[in-house]
């Protein structure tokens, strides 16, 4: 029999609450201590705008040899693409002869990069034969996208939905071809195709980098290359994407047909629904649905706060997903004519979104924040000085030529080696003094101590060395792309035998920031 | 004598009543949870990591959830139900007791027989002031309807679109995830619908309080009971719908009824205000039926002076009220402003705006009345406002509750 005392009635309600609230109050402090104070305590160093004391001069900075380098870049896409997916490539040091193509897990995220470049350099060139070389690369690599998603899922268009987007395929004739073959072992990620695909190879159990890319670049193709053919496919492959997303809510699948973890709702950001749903309403205008859809998410959902958004946790942890979020924010911009969803696009992203990345000299991000501010000119003022921005992604571009690094590759201009900070003087090497005060916080106190799990498990990289200075381009290793990298970890020391053979990057580290440029009009080449 | 441990039956020469009391409701939910979250485990797996890197168990090929290399779908389907339903099983077992009700010359005797913690406490008549019995039951078992409800239709709606996906060789996700919920709603429901009888006993100083839930009863509680120099004995038998519930009942079922299309076609609610309206809906619903209570009794003592509270003018709002109104009119406010700012025409946008403003309307029109006007004493109102001013300055707060939760999703919005 429960027995209460009436006098203490008023009292007891009192301290039950009292007792329900503390663990509330308690998980309230802890995650608010992490996300309110730790986490921007390791960043906030990260927003203060560069010195520019340390870019090379503006008027140093040649932008007719910018052009030449784009094109250099360009021309060498091709040799990145035997099968319309681009890859990474090693060459024989002597006679420049290719001697295998790398594996990727990130084919689809690393076609679209160089596929979103090549859509900025055929929209930003006048008639001639570079736009026609251009429009040969975006057919090639189109045809590298529709195949990503025709061959899991049987077909193209929206008879076909699709839930399954890949990141590599290899057509049947390459299990015996040594670049290929290891697509045909038996491994979890590796599926058989379907239908008349049944005999290909598909690379699934996709991630978000790779549906980051490959939506950023069908909203390139869809709003940048007014060419029949490519405008046709483009637009099959929009609304097999719209329909499978549909089908799925959103989930995205694997090979086994069942949910591999990636979806597109909460706490994923609404710009994902809201690029493909507004792509789907572009190619389908008379679909009502599609436009029903694009407000629901962006209305119902209620994200018109915060859409588009990136969180500064990931400039500690997991910086690689800024790279492809950005593309998707990319992609909004891109196909958004609505002004008053531009204004409010561009007003959240350099109100909550942009200053997180304005100390990285992340030549993409960069090139993002000028891109939106010239889509938006008209509507709203940019709160941050373009000049400088323009200034920072510039700097980062003329280093390819300064430290001639082009092409990308292991030779590293003749030194086989990056540039390392310890040779470039001691504020080089500053470590950000509130990591060590943060690790003993949770190494050494009991509270803190609540925090090993996430710390050292779930976010590992929470206590990684992290310097003061962002890395310039010179410092990253030219295997990959670069603007994915966290230049705040990058130390440079990368030293490369180049004596036999030489490991290549395409150019998507030069080629997208500057086209970007280019196409909005930052760049006046003479 | 209170609370005096004792595993001995106690003798009574007077009048007894003995009730065996099982949970069953809670049983049968806990057990259902219980074997739901272990076959959840058993067929889905306990996977976390990617496969083949796992970090615990392995890839059985029935997807991953939360995130790549995230989890199984059982720890984000099964974990809540199998550590609930153990809770629930464990805490039946404690539950489940004889209830042995005596009344001798001078007082009540109340014996609990039960596996652990037998008790047996006895009141004298003199110092009872009021008995009070009613089947409503716990108020703190609305908290199943919050967590399960809105768990059980999440679970829905990532479930139902895996059926018959065109490369999967098997539905064993799908109808794990659909069992799962339904078992989720379902039990959570029976919990609710299926009250515990509360018997208490008030003195000056303490409250005494015993629940059970009769499976089979040797008596009459009524009769048992009964106080010396009773003054006062409210009694009611099974109530007809009142208009109060009336409105309760329009306005639970027109919530879960948007709330469902909203859910399940992304049309007029968003996802949020879906949840909260369809969990908010069940429980208005749900209290229609327990106010419609068969059994329920008070008593009052001539000796003790005591006398009941006089009806209360105004709807006494719960935490679950408050909350739930507060995030439906603050959600709703926002859906709607921002739904006509990004206006976008075409039939389906004008037919969805034209609807969500009609439904707007009348959400605030409702939660005015439910929060100011309590439908009953709607004609007497007047007359309460102008008599008493502790109603005005009542009726007053909630109106400027009302304003500020609407003003507040202007606020937000612009």
């Amino acid at each position: 029999m429960r027995i209460q005392k009436l006098k203490y009635h008023f009292l007891r309600k009192i301290v039950i609450t009292t007792v329900i609230l503390i663990p509330i109050a308690f998980g309230g402090s802890y995650i608010g201590v992490y996300l309110g104070i730790m986490v921007p305590d390791l960043t906030e160093y990260m927003e203060i705008p560069p010195d520019t004391s340390e870019f090379y001069n503006l008027a140093d900075i040649n932008l007719t040899r910018l052009e030449e380098i784009g094109t250099e870049f360009e021309h060498v896409q091709e040799k990145h693409l035997p099968i319309n997916l681009s890859q990474t490539i090693t060459l024989n040091a002597t006679t420049g002869e290719i001697i295998y193509y790398h594996r990727t897990d990130n084919g689809a995220l690393h076609t679209s990069e160089n596929l979103i470049a090549s859509c900025f350099r055929y929209a930003s060139l006048s008639t001639g034969p570079e736009k026609d070389y251009s429009l040969y690369l975006i057919r090639k690599m189109l045809d590298g996208m529709r195949l990503l998603i025709e061959v899991p899922n049987g077909g193209l268009g929206p008879e076909y939905p699709g839930t399954k987007i890949g990141r590599f395929y290899a057509p049947p004739d390459k299990w015996n071809d040594g670049n290929y073959s290891w697509i045909f072992d038996d491994y979890f990620r590796h599926f058989n195709g379907t239908g008349k695909y049944s005999q290909w190879r598909i690379r699934l159990y996709t991630s978000k980098d790779e549906l980051g890319g490959y939506f950023g670049s069908l909203a390139a193709m869809l709003s940048l290359v007014d060419v029949p053919d490519i405008q046709n496919i483009t637009k099959l492959i929009i609304l097999q994407a719209m329909e499978g997303f549909l089908s799925s809510f959103w989930q995205e699948m694997s090979g086994d047909g069942k949910p591999n973890g990636v979806h597109f709702q909460p706490p994923s950001e609404a710009q994902w629904k809201l690029l493909l749903t507004k792509m789907a309403t572009i190619v389908d205008p008379d679909n009502a649905r599609y436009k029903q859809l694009f407000n629901y998410y962006l209305t119902k959902e209620r994200r018109v706060n915060r859409v588009p958004f990136t969180g500064k946790m990931d400039n500690i942890d997991n910086y690689y997903s800024h790279y492809f979020g950005n593309m998707i924010i990319l992609g909004l911009f891109l196909v958004e004519d609505d002004p008053k969803l531009l204004d409010l696009y561009f007003k959240n992203f350099q109100e909550k979104t942009y200053p997180i990345y304005r100390g990285h000299r992340n030549g993409f991000q960069n090139a993002l924040y000028l891109a939106a501010a010239a889509a938006c000119s008209s509507i709203r003022p940019a709160d941050f000085d373009l000049e400088s921005i323009r200034w920072d992604v510039l700097d980062q571009l003329w280093r390819f030529a300064d430290f001639n690094l082009i092409p990308f590759d292991t030779r590293c201009g003749g030194t086989n080696q990056t540039t390392s900070r310890s040779s470039l003087g001691a504020e080089w090497l500053e470590i950000d003094p509130n990591i060590a005060q943060w690790k003993n916080f949770v190494d050494n106190t009991w509270f803190g101590g609540l925090y090993k799990w996430l710390t050292y498990e779930i976010q590992d990289a929470v206590f990684d060395t992290r310097y003061l200075k962002p890395a310039t381009v010179d410092m990253f290793r030219p295997t990959e792309t670069i603007w994915n990298k966290n230049p705040y970890r990058e130390d440079g020391v990368h030293i490369f035998d180049t004596t036999n053979n030489v490991t290549q990057y395409a150019g998507a580290s030069f080629t997208l920031p500057y086209y970007m440029l280019k196409y909005f009009g930052y760049l006046e080449v003479p | 004598m209170e609370n005096h441990l004792t595993y001995r039956k106690f003798a009574s020469s007077g009048q007894s009543l003995c009730i065996f009391s099982i949970p069953w409701s809670y049983l049968v939910t806990g057990i259902a949870l219980f074997i739901i979250g272990i076959l959840d485990f058993i067929f889905l797996g306990y996977l976390i990591g990617h496969p083949g890197e796992e970090i615990i168990g392995e890839y059985i090929g029935q997807g991953i959830a939360v995130y790549l290399g995230g989890v199984s779908f059982a720890w984000t389907i099964g974990l809540v139900p199998l550590i609930t339903g153990f809770i629930i099983v464990v805490y039946c077992i404690y539950a489940s007791k004889q209830v042995i009700l005596s009344r001798t010359e001078n007082s009540f005797i109340i014996q609990e027989r039960r596996l652990l913690f037998p008790f047996i406490t006895e009141l004298r008549h003199s110092s009872i002031r009021k008995i009070d019995y009613t089947n409503k039951g716990l108020q703190l078992r609305h908290v199943w309807v919050m967590l399960f409800i809105p768990m059980g239709i999440r679970i829905l709606q990532f479930g139902v679109p895996l059926f018959n996906e065109h490369l999967a060789h098997d539905n064993i996700l799908p109808v794990m995830m659909v069992v799962t919920a339904v078992i989720d709603i379902v039990g959570a429901l029976l919990m609710v619908i299926v009250p515990t009888h509360t018997l208490s006993f008030e003195s000056e100083q303490k409250l005494y309080t015993v629940n059970f839930l009769p499976v089979i009863s040797t008596g009459n509680i009524n009769r048992t009971l009964v106080l010396s120099e009773e003054t006062e004995s409210h009694h009611k038998g099974e109530e007809k719908i009142s208009y109060s519930s009336y409105f309760h009942l329009i306005g639970g079922l027109g919530m879960i009824v948007l709330s469902i299309i909203g859910l399940s076609l992304e049309f007029l609610w968003g996802t949020d205000l879906s949840m909260i309206g369809v969990t908010y809906g069940i429980y208005l619903v749900l209290r229609v039926f327990q106010n419609k209570t068969p059994i329920y009794f008070t008593k009052f003592s001539k000796s003790t002076g005591y006398f009941p509270e006089t009806d209360r003018p105004f709807r006494k709002l719960t935490l679950i009220d408050i909350t739930a109104i507060s995030l439906l009119i603050y959600f709703s406010t926002l859906e709607f402003l921002w739904g006509w700012v990004y206006f976008n025409p075409n039939w389906l946008t004008i037919l969805e705006m034209s609807l969500t403003t009609v439904i707007w309307l009348g959400m605030i029109f409702w939660n005015f009345l439910y929060i100011t006007v309590p439908l009953p004493t709607l004609k007497t109102l007047k007359l309460q406002l102008k008599e008493n001013p502790c109603n005005r300055l009542q009726f007053i707060f909630r109106l400027v509750y009302m304003v500020i939760l609407v003003v507040l999703g202007l606020i937000v919005a612009f």
